[in-house]
C-alpha cells in the first residue's frame, strides 16, 4: 500500500496546496473544498464510467430508435429513424417473451433457493460448528472463483445422456433422465449451476452480517429460554435485514443478468426453455439484428432496475 | 457460543457441512480427472470418472509447447495485476470520497457506482469496443485494461468500508492541519488492508476471466489472454477437445486459487469489517 | 461564486455527453468510403509485398502458418500473420471490428455464416481472372455470390453423408438403403437383430437440425426458400412431407429424439446401439480416436444419402476465403487468396489439415482422396448436395426451423403447423435480400 500511496505524487502535490480545511470556517467554505478533492477523487471512477458505461448505454439506446442492421455497420448514415418501432417489436416478439418468462423463472426459483441455503450454510459456519470454519468456509466460495466457462463445460458434459451423473446413478441402479433434452430437467441443470456459482458470495454475505449480530441478543434471546428456530426468525432475520437488502439486490441483479449459464451448458434449447434474455440480446447481435439487440439490452437495464429500486423500497421500509 | 450443543446435533451438522463442501467440489474433480484424460477416453467412455492415467500430461504439453498457453499467461497476468492495482488505488479514492467528504454531486456520483453495477453487459460491449477504437487503443493491453479500470463493485465495497472508519479520527487529522489529500493516504489508505484483499479478489477474478472483450480487443495472437487462449486451443476439427480445455481449465483456476488462498482470512476479514451488513 | 461556476461545468459537462454519443455514433461506425464498388481490379503477377494480416478459426488457423510458408518463400517480400479466433466467437470478432475499420486483409468464412458476414458490405469482390469459377464445385461457389458477383473464393468443401456400421450390417445381411423406403425397411431389419436406435438424426435442434432437413426436403423436390432468395417458402406441401417422413423416423422408434449429440455420438455408433448416421467426412477421425487407429476402416462404409422422390440429397458445407475493402494490403491477400487455391496447394492442405479441397481437379490429383474409399460417397454427394439458403438471415431461421422441429418430433405439433410457424416467424425476420 506505502508504494501506491507513494506514486500518485501529482495528486498530493495539487491539493496539499488547496486542501487545507482549518476547523471553524463557514460550512458551505468546507463543502466547497471538500468539493474540489472530492471530484478530485472521483474523477477517475467518473471518466471510466461515462467513457465505458455512460456513452455506451446511451450508444445504445440510440441505436434502439433506428432500424439499423448488420449491413448497416459500415454506412450508418443509411440507417432510419424509426422512433419506437424496434422497441415495439422486441416486445412483441415471441422468442423475446420467452426468454423473459425463462429469465422471471429463474429469478423467482434461484434467488431464494440460492439465499436460503447460503443463510442456512451461514448459520452452521457462525454459530453451530467450531473446528474447520475456516476451511468449509473456503471451500463453499472456492466455485466463485472458477472460470465460468469451464464450469459450464464440466455441467453440459456431466449431464451429457451417457455422462459421468448418469453412469453414477446407474451404479446405484437408478436411469437417469437425459437431463439436456428435456425443458424441466434442462432448467434445473442450468439453475444448478446458477446457484453453485453464487452461494459462496451470498454465504460469505451472511457470515459477515451474523458476526455484526451482537451477541447479548443471542443471551438474551436464550435465557428467556427461546427455541433456536424462534430466536432466528424473531432476532437474527430482522437483525439481518440490511444483509438481505444487499444480497437479494446483488442475486436479483446476478440472475436477471444469467447469459453464460444457458448459453454454454444448453444453448437456449430445448424448446427454447433456458434462453435467458441476456443471451437472445447477444444473438440478435449475432444474427446482425442490432437495433432489436439494443433494444432488448434497454428493456432489461429497465427491469433491473426497476427490480432493484423495488427490492430496495420493499425492503427499507420492512426494516 | 452461548449455548452447549449435544454430540449428535454437533455431529450431523458437521456430516451436513461436509456433504455440501464435497458435493460442491465435485466440479473440480471432474475438472481435474478430465484433465489427464485423452480425447479418446472421452468420446469412447463420457461416463467415465477416472483417467487412465494421472502421469499422462499431454493436455499440459500440448498447451504450453503448441497452443502458445506461456505468451496468454504473461497478457493476463498484465492485465489483471494492472486492473488490481489501478482499481485499488482508484476506488479507494473514490470509496473515501462518497463516505468521508461532503461535496456537490455526491448522491449523483454513489446514483453512477449503483447503475454501473446492474448494467447488462451484453448491452454495452459493442459500443464499449466503438470507443476503444475511437481512442485507437485496438491491440493494446490498456485498451483490454481501460473498462475495468475502475469496477462499480470495488467503490461500492470501499465506500462501505470507509463508512465505517470513525469521524473522530478524521476530524483529529484536520485539525492537527493535515490536508485532505494527507488524511486519505496518510490516515485512511493504511487502514484499507482487509478491503484492498476483497478488492484485489474480485477485480482479479473478473479480469482474469475476462472473455469476450480481450477477444474483440485483441487483434494479434501475441495480445490474446488466457480465456480467449484457451477457447482456440481446446478447439479440435469440429469438436471439442475437453482434455486440452480441462487441463487449460486448471491452469486458468490455479492462480486464482492461490491467490485465494492467501488473502482469504483477509477477504472475510474484509467483508465482514466493510460493512456489507 | 462557486456554486455559479459548478453549475456552469456541470452544465457543460451534461451538455457534452451527447455531444460526443453522437460524434462516437456517427465516425465510429460510419467509414463512408467506397473502395471498388462492385467492379474490382485485376491483380497482376509481380511477387506480393507487405504484410498480410490473416484472421482463421481455430483449430485450421493453427496449422496455416507453417503451410504458407512455400507462399512466403516464393514471395521474400511479403509476411504472413495468422490470427486464430475461436469459431464460436469468429463472427462476433469481425463484425466488431468491420464496425470501428479496423480490420484484417483476409480473412476464412465459414459456409453457414458466410452470407450474413458478406451482407455487412465489407468485403471486396474477387478481382476478374484471378480464379477459374469453374474449377470449384458449383454448389460452393454459388454460395460466395452476392448479386451475382462473387465476393470470397471457396477454400475447402464437404458433403455430410451416412456413416454406416459395415460389419454389423455385412453381418445381418441386411442391404443398405437406396431410397427414403428402404431406409425404414434397414432401420426395421436392424432393429429386430436388437440394434436399438438403427437411425442417428441431427437431434441438436438448432441450424444444423434444419441443414439436415433441408437435404430431406431437396430430395422430395422441397426447399426453404424461393429461387431468387426473397421469399421464405419453409412450409410447402414438399417440405411438410420431408418433415413429417424425417420426424416418422422417430415416431416408428427407428431414431431418437434425444440423440445422439454432443459425446454421445461416438459412443452410440461404437457400441452399435446406432447404425447408420448423417455426418461430415470427420467421423471416422473421432471414431478412431475413440476406438484406436485403424477401427474405421474395418467397422465403417459411408453411403449417399437414400434418395427421395427427387433424387439422393447431402448437404454441403466448408468455406472460403475474402478480402476486405478496409484492409491495407488487399493486392497481397488477393495473390495469397490465389496461391490457395491452387490445385495442388488445396490437396496439400487436406495432407496437413483435413479439410476437403474446393477444387474439383484436386481430388482426383492427391491420392490420399481419391484411395480413401470413405470419401467416394462424399465427392459422390458434393455436385448435388443443398447449401444452406444464402441469405443473410439464415442463422436465426434455420434456428427458428430447428426449434421447431423439435415439436413435432417430441409430438407437441403436427409437420404443417411446425412449419407454418416457423413459416410466419421467417417471414416477419425476411431474407435480407433487398
Amino acid at each position: 500500500m506505502t508504494q501506491l500511496a507513494e506514486k500518485p505524487g501529482g495528486v498530493v502535490r495539487v491539493h496539499r496546496a488547496t486542501g487545507r480545511a482549518p476547523s471553524g470556517r463557514r460550512r458551505h467554505h468546507l463543502t466547497s473544498t471538500h468539493g474540489r478533492i472530492a471530484w478530485t477523487f472521483v474523477t477517475p471512477f467518473m471518466i471510466i464510467f461515462v467513457l465505458f458505461t455512460l456513452i455506451p448505454a446511451f450508444m445504445a439506446l440510440g441505436f434502439s430508435f433506428t432500424d439499423i442492421k448488420a449491413s448497416d455497420v459500415r454506412n450508418p448514415f443509411g440507417v432510419g429513424f424509426v422512433y419506437f418501432d424496434t422497441f415495439v417489436k422486441v416486445l412483441g416478439n415471441a422468442g423475446f417473451q420467452r426468454s423473459a418468462l425463462n429469465t422471471l423463472i429463474y429469478v423467482v426459483i434461484g434467488v431464494p433457493v440460492t439465499m436460503v441455503i447460503a443463510f442456512l450454510l451461514a448459520l452452521v459456519l457462525d454459530a453451530g460448528i467450531r473446528r474447520l470454519k475456516g476451511l468449509f468456509r473456503a471451500l463453499i466460495y472456492v466455485p466463485v472463483i472458477a472460470n465460468v466457462v469451464a464450469a459450464a463445460v464440466i455441467w453440459q458434459y456431466a449431464f451429457t445422456n451417457q455422462g459421468p451423473i448418469n453412469s453414477a446413478l446407474s451404479t446405484l441402479g437408478i436411469t437417469g433422465p437425459n437431463w439436456l433434452s428435456q425443458p424441466g430437467t434442462a432448467v434445473f441443470v442450468v439453475l444448478l449451476l446458477c446457484i453453485w456459482r453464487n452461494i459462496g458470495t451470498c454465504m460469505v454475505l451472511f457470515l459477515a452480517g451474523l458476526q455484526a449480530v451482537p451477541e447479548e441478543v443471542h443471551e438474551a434471546a436464550s435465557l428467556d429460554g427461546a427455541g433456536y428456530w424462534r430466536r432466528v426468525a424473531s432476532m437474527t432475520v430482522p437483525l439481518l435485514q440490511p444483509t438481505t437488502l444487499l444480497v437479494s439486490v446483488l442475486m436479483t441483479v446476478n440472475f436477471l443478468n444469467m447469459f453464460d449459464e444457458p448459453f454454454l451448458v444448453t444453448n437456449g434449447g430445448p424448446l427454447n426453455s433456458t434462453r435467458s434474455i441476456a443471451q437472445w440480446v447477444y444473438e440478435q447481435f449475432g444474427y446482425g439484428n442490432i437495433a432489436g439487440s439494443m433494444a432488448g439490452s434497454w428493456v432489461l437495464l429497465v427491469i433491473v432496475l426497476i427490480i432493484a429500486f423495488l427490492q430496495i423500497r420493499f425492503l427499507r421500509s420492512k426494516a | 457460543m452461548i449455548t452447549r450443543r449435544s454430540p449428535l446435533v454437533s455431529g450431523v451438522l458437521y456430516l451436513a457441512i461436509a456433504v455440501i463442501c464435497a458435493l460442491m467440489l465435485v466440479p473440480f474433480a471432474l475438472v481435474f480427472f478430465g484433465a489427464f484424460k485423452s480425447q479418446g477416453e472421452f468420446i469412447a467412455d463420457p461416463g467415465g470418472w477416472l483417467p487412465q492415467s494421472f502421469t499422462n500430461v499431454q493436455n499440459f504439453v500440448v498447451l504450453f509447447v503448441e497452443k502458445n498457453f506461456g505468451t496468454y499467461m504473461v497478457n493476463s497476468i498484465i492485465v489483471s495485476v494492472a486492473t488490481v492495482v489501478a482499481n485499488v488505488l482508484f476506488s479507494s479514492m473514490a470509496g473515501y470520497a462518497l463516505a468521508k467528504l461532503e461535496f456537490r454531486g455526491k448522491s449523483l456520483v454513489f446514483l453512477a457506482v449503483m447503475i454501473a453495477m446492474t448494467v447488462p453487459y451484453v448491452a454495452i460491449f459493442v459500443p464499449q469496443f466503438l470507443v476503444i477504437a475511437q481512442l485507437g487503443l485496438i491491440n493494446t493491453h490498456v485498451g483490454i485494461i481501460l473498462p475495468m479500470l475502475v469496477m462499480p463493485i470495488a467503490v461500492f465495497i470501499m465506500r462501505q468500508f470507509a463508512l465505517g472508519v470513525p469521524d473522530e479520527l478524521i476530524e483529529a487529522a484536520r485539525i492537527d492541519g493535515a490536508s485532505e489529500a494527507g488524511i486519505f493516504f496518510r490516515i485512511f489508505m493504511p487502514l484499507l488492508g482487509p478491503a484492498t484483499a476483497t478488492v484485489a479478489i474480485f477485480t482479479f477474478l473478473s479480469s482474469w476471466n475476462y472473455f469476450l472483450f480481450p477477444l474483440v480487443v485483441a487483434q494479434t495472437q501475441n495480445m490474446y489472454t488466457l480465456p480467449v487462449g484457451l477457447a482456440i486451443a481446446s478447439q479440435d476439427s469440429n469438436t471439442t477437445n475437453y482434455g486440452v480445455l480441462l487441463a487449460g481449465s486448471v491452469v486458468v483456476l490455479l492462480p486464482v486459487l492461490i491467490l485465494f488462498l492467501f488473502l482469504q482470512r483477509y477477504f472475510i476479514q474484509g467483508i465482514a469489517t466493510t460493512g456489507l451488513k | 461564486m462557486t456554486i455559479t461556476r459548478h453549475r456552469v461545468k456541470r452544465a457543460v459537462f451534461l451538455g457534452a455527453v451527447p455531444a460526443v454519443v453522437a460524434t462516437l455514433l456517427l465516425s465510429g461506425c460510419g467509414r463512408t468510403d467506397s473502395v471498388g464498388a462492385a467492379t474490382a481490379t485485376p491483380v497482376d503477377d509481380s511477387p506480393a509485398t507487405g504484410t498480410i494480416e490473416f484472421w482463421a478459426g481455430a483449430p485450421d488457423g493453427d496449422s496455416l502458418p507453417a503451410f504458407l510458408a512455400p507462399f512466403e518463400a516464393a514471395n521474400p517480400d511479403v509476411k504472413v500473420n495468422v490470427t486464430v479466433a475461436p469459431s464460436n466467437g469468429f463472427d462476433t470478432k469481425l463484425t466488431t471490428a468491420i464496425s470501428s475499420g479496423t480490420v484484417p486483409d483476409m480473412v476464412f468464412l465459414y459456409s453457414q455464416t458466410q452470407s450474413s458476414m458478406l451482407a455487412t458490405d465489407a468485403f471486396a469482390p474477387v478481382p476478374t481472372g484471378l480464379v477459374d469459377p469453374a474449377s470449384f464445385f458449383k454448389t460452393s461457389y454459388d454460395g460466395t455470390l452476392v448479386d451475382g458477383t462473387a465476393y470470397a473464393v471457396p477454400w475447402y468443401s464437404y458433403a455430410n453423408v451416412w456413416y454406416y456400421r459395415k460389419d454389423l450390417v455385412e453381418a445381418a445381411g441386411v442391404p443398405l438403403p437406396k431410397t427414403w423406403a428402404d431406409m425404414e425397411t434397414f432401420a426395421a431389419s436392424m432393429q429386430k437383430t436388437g440394434v436399438a436406435n438403427p437411425i442417428g438424426l441431427s437431434v441438436a435442434w438448432d441450424g444444423y437440425s434444419a441443414q439436415s432437413l433441408s437435404e430431406f426436403a431437396k430430395a422430395n423436390g422441397g426447399s426453404f426458400i424461393s429461387d431468387d432468395n426473397k421469399e421464405w417458402t419453409i412450409n410447402s406441401k414438399e417440405n411438410v412431407e420431408a418433415l413429417d417422413y424425417w420426424a416418422g423416423l422417430i415416431k416408428k422408434g427407428y431414431a431418437s429424439a434425444d440423440g445422439p449429440q454432443f459425446l454421445d455420438t461416438t459412443p452410440w455408433f461404437s457400441s452399435g446401439q446406432t447404425v447408420l448416421l448423417n455426418n461430415g467426412p470427420w467421423f471416422p477421425g473421432w471414431l478412431d480416436d475413440a476406438n484406436g487407429a485403424g477401427w474405421s476402416a474395418t467397422h465403417v462404409g459411408s453411403i449417399v444419402a437414400p434418395a427421395g422422390v427427387d433424387g439422393s440429397v447431402g448437404s454441403i458445407g466448408g468455406g472460403s476465403l475474402a478480402v476486405l475493402k478496409d484492409g491495407k494490403n488487399q493486392a497481397a491477400a488477393w495473390k495469397l487468396v490465389q496461391w490457395m487455391s491452387q490445385p495442388d496447394v488445396q490437396a496439400k492442405w487436406y495432407d496437413t489439415f483435413g479439410n476437403l479441397p474446393a477444387v474439383q481437379s484436386a481430388w482426383d490429383s492427391s491420392t490420399a482422396i481419391s484411395t480413401d474409399p470413405l470419401l467416394t460417397a462424399v465427392k459422390a454427394s458434393i455436385p448435388t448436395a443443398v447449401s444452406v439458403p444464402q441469405v443473410p438471415t439464415w442463422s436465426e431461421v434455420g434456428t427458428v426451423i430447428g426449434t421447431q422441429m423439435e415439436r413435432v418430433a417430441r409430438g407437441e405439433a403436427t409437420a404443417q403447423e411446425a412449419l407454418d410457424e416457423a413459416q410466419s416467424q421467417a417471414a416477419s425476420i425476411g431474407t435480407g435480400v433487398k
